[in-house]
């Protein structure tokens, strides 16, 4: 068993896509667990040394590798702490509402009817309302804070879970296994478990590796208008809304964030392609399933 | 074929009534589940005893749920989104005067994306599979995998501090100009003010292009593609071994087939440019509805967000309608 599934990672990393994101995803990771354990500074340690340009010295051991922002805090540190956070939403966003949009799929898709009608038109609904400005109004009532931002996202998401399981279910729901499966008098649970949920699986969490470059865009957004993190969270969106009042005197504060972010979506949406390549029988064909 | 236009017209007119409908109710039962009492959060730091009493009549807060939500409705019809006492005015004065300033910024944006996009990506169909196709094709996923964030701070840095133009806001306040239609690129030269004309050109070029990159870059792609799916086409063939020019054929077959796919996913498009022109304004100190749901939240002004979500979710489904009907207009295929 272990030596499939081994093999079945060696092909994944075998494409070129999934092998660049994981290699930029993995040296960040490790980055920014050095930084976190040995960096002199911390993420929220204020200082005199205001607006240094990056790299300069000051009295300490450690350059300001990327400077210093409008407090003095340390740059580099503070960025690499908010990949952690900012990562770590992601994962919070999709984990929240895929499950629930899992479940709703499932539930909607397995019984149909008028269960299935009303939760997607509800569905329907949330989607056909703006993202972003729904997750702004929610996450107005709930109050700024980086909880409430990442529940606000999660909601807004949920019907891209729900939507695409339900579709995959009514597919799968008619073929010959799940028929016989009912036959044999299995429950309606076991049949959804045991049978359904594995055949949805793998495009469930290439389409949830997708969201997660969203998810990180829309808290990043939310905290750059003041409904997420608040100082002195380390957080990409809320450093570059600092940073953009200073722009004329300090650039790095506002870019290295953005930069950082841009590598980490940037790394998530190959790997996201590179799987969606990998389960495309017909692209698989013409590439080998090596691209 | 099954449906006439008039029923498909009917049909996703009545879609998109509904989906209205289910924004407006989603915004009602936002505001009711407030924590504390809706009032407070509508007064905001202006919650006197005096105006609680108030604003619990005016939106009867005291009555049942359904009955709210049918005051609330007709509120609406009347085209009133309550008021801001925070800001000091109605919400939907203050909407208004910030919409002119927004559409002026996303049509300047979409004119640029639309350009950019169809005239590059031609040329890398015509030259597909060689070293500029790559590089172009290249250019577009870096585009468009642009955070708009990262995008608009670094535009902020090379316009206003690298070139040393001015950036942020519409226009000069020394230029004082009459308004016309609102846009103030069309109203400093009717007023014949070419000095402000150029100083407005200077400003909306940024932020227009922070909108403008992403976009360009999807469209880039498309028309790439659609052009070379068109030029692989037998008719095109034919009128090649005619020995019809290369420029009657590329602009008479290939590009007007290609773009009825880029136009629609354009039109699409131009719905999610109005949400990431909120970071946008923000950057860029731009007056219009975006800058306005930011100086909301930092105010916690509830009223004026709920306002402001509610009007550009309809303009968000009117404009999906449009491009839906518009697209089935242009290719009959759709329509059975």
């Amino acid at each position: 068993m272990s030596s499939v599934k081994s093999r079945f990672f060696r092909e994944l990393l075998g494409i070129k896509r999934i092998r660049y994101g994981v290699i930029i995803l993995i040296s960040l990771a490790i980055l920014s667990f050095f930084v976190i354990v040995f960096s002199p500074f911390e993420h929220d340690q204020i200082s005199y040394n205001v607006h240094l340009p990056p790299l300069s010295r000051s009295n300490t051991t450690w350059p300001y590798i990327l400077g210093t922002d409008n407090l003095g805090r340390d740059v580099f540190t503070r960025t690499f702490y908010a990949f952690i956070l900012d990562v770590s939403c992601g994962l919070a966003i999709i984990t929240l509402s895929g499950l629930i949009g899992l479940v709703i799929g499932l539930v909607s898709g397995y019984l149909g009817g008028l269960v299935d009608s009303v939760l997607m038109r509800i569905m329907d609904i949330v989607i056909s309302i703006p993202g972003f400005m729904l997750a702004i109004a929610i996450a107005a009532v709930l109050g700024s804070s980086i909880i409430n931002a990442v529940i606000a996202v999660a909601v807004v998401t949920i019907p891209v879970y729900a939507r695409l399981v339900r579709g995959m279910v009514l597919s799968v729901k008619e073929s010959l296994f799940v028929l016989a499966a009912r036959e044999a008098g299995l429950s309606g649970l076991r049949i959804i478990t045991k049978h359904i949920l594995p055949h949805i699986t793998p495009i469930f969490i290439t389409q949830a590796t997708m969201e997660l470059s969203n998810a990180i865009i829309y808290i990043a957004a939310l905290s750059f208008i003041g409904l997420g993190a608040q100082e002195p969270t380390p957080e990409w969106g809320l450093m570059i809304s600092t940073a953009r009042r200073y722009i004329r005197e300090a650039w790095w504060p506002a870019v290295f964030p953005g930069l950082l972010m841009f590598l980490t979506i940037l790394s998530f949406n190959l790997i996201g392609d590179g799987l969606r390549d990998y389960l495309d029988p017909k692209k698989r064909l013409s590439t080998g399933g090596v691209g | 074929m099954a449906k006439s236009i008039v029923q498909y017209v009917f049909y996703r007119t009545l879609q998109s009534l509904l989906s209205i409908l289910g924004a407006i109710i989603i915004v009602f039962i936002l505001s009711r589940v407030l924590p504390g009492n809706p009032a407070v959060a509508i007064l905001g730091p202006k919650a006197t005893p005096e105006n609680i009493e108030r604003v619990t009549r005016e939106w009867g807060l005291d009555k049942s749920y359904p009955e709210q939500f049918i005051l609330y409705i007709s509120r609406l019809l009347r085209g009133d989104l309550g008021d801001s006492y925070i800001m000091g005015y109605g919400v939907s004065k203050l909407i208004a005067e910030r919409i002119p300033a927004s559409f002026e910024l996303i049509i300047f944006a979409f004119i640029i994306s639309l350009a950019l996009g169809i005239t590059l990506g031609a040329l890398a169909a015509r030259r597909h599979d060689t070293k500029l196709d790559l590089t172009l094709t290249s250019l577009s996923v870096l585009g468009f995998s642009f955070p708009t964030l990262l995008l608009g701070v670094l535009l902020l840095i090379f316009f206003g501090v690298n070139l040393g133009l001015p950036v942020g806001g519409r226009l000069d306040p020394r230029y004082s100009v009459k308004t016309y239609t609102g846009f103030i690129l069309i109203d400093t030269l009717l007023s014949g003010n070419i000095n402000a004309f150029i100083d407005a050109l200077i400003r909306i070029i940024p932020p227009a292009l922070t909108l403008a990159i992403p976009l360009g870059g999807l469209l880039l792609r498309l028309s790439r593609n659609s052009i070379l799916e068109v030029m692989m086409q037998d008719f095109v063939k034919t009128a090649k071994m005619k020995k019809l020019p290369e420029k009657v054929v590329m602009y008479k077959h290939v590009i007007r087939n290609a773009l009825i796919p880029i136009i629609t996913i354009a039109g699409l498009y131009f719905a999610v440019l109005v949400t990431g022109d909120i970071i946008v304004e923000t950057i860029f100190a731009w007056p219009g509805l975006g800058r306005l749901v930011w100086e909301a939240v930092m105010l916690r002004d509830y009223m004026v967000i709920q306002g402001s979500v509610l009007v550009v979710s309809i303009i968000y489904i009117t404009v999906n309608a449009i491009v839906d009907i518009l697209y089935m207009y242009i290719d009959p295929r759709i329509r059975e």
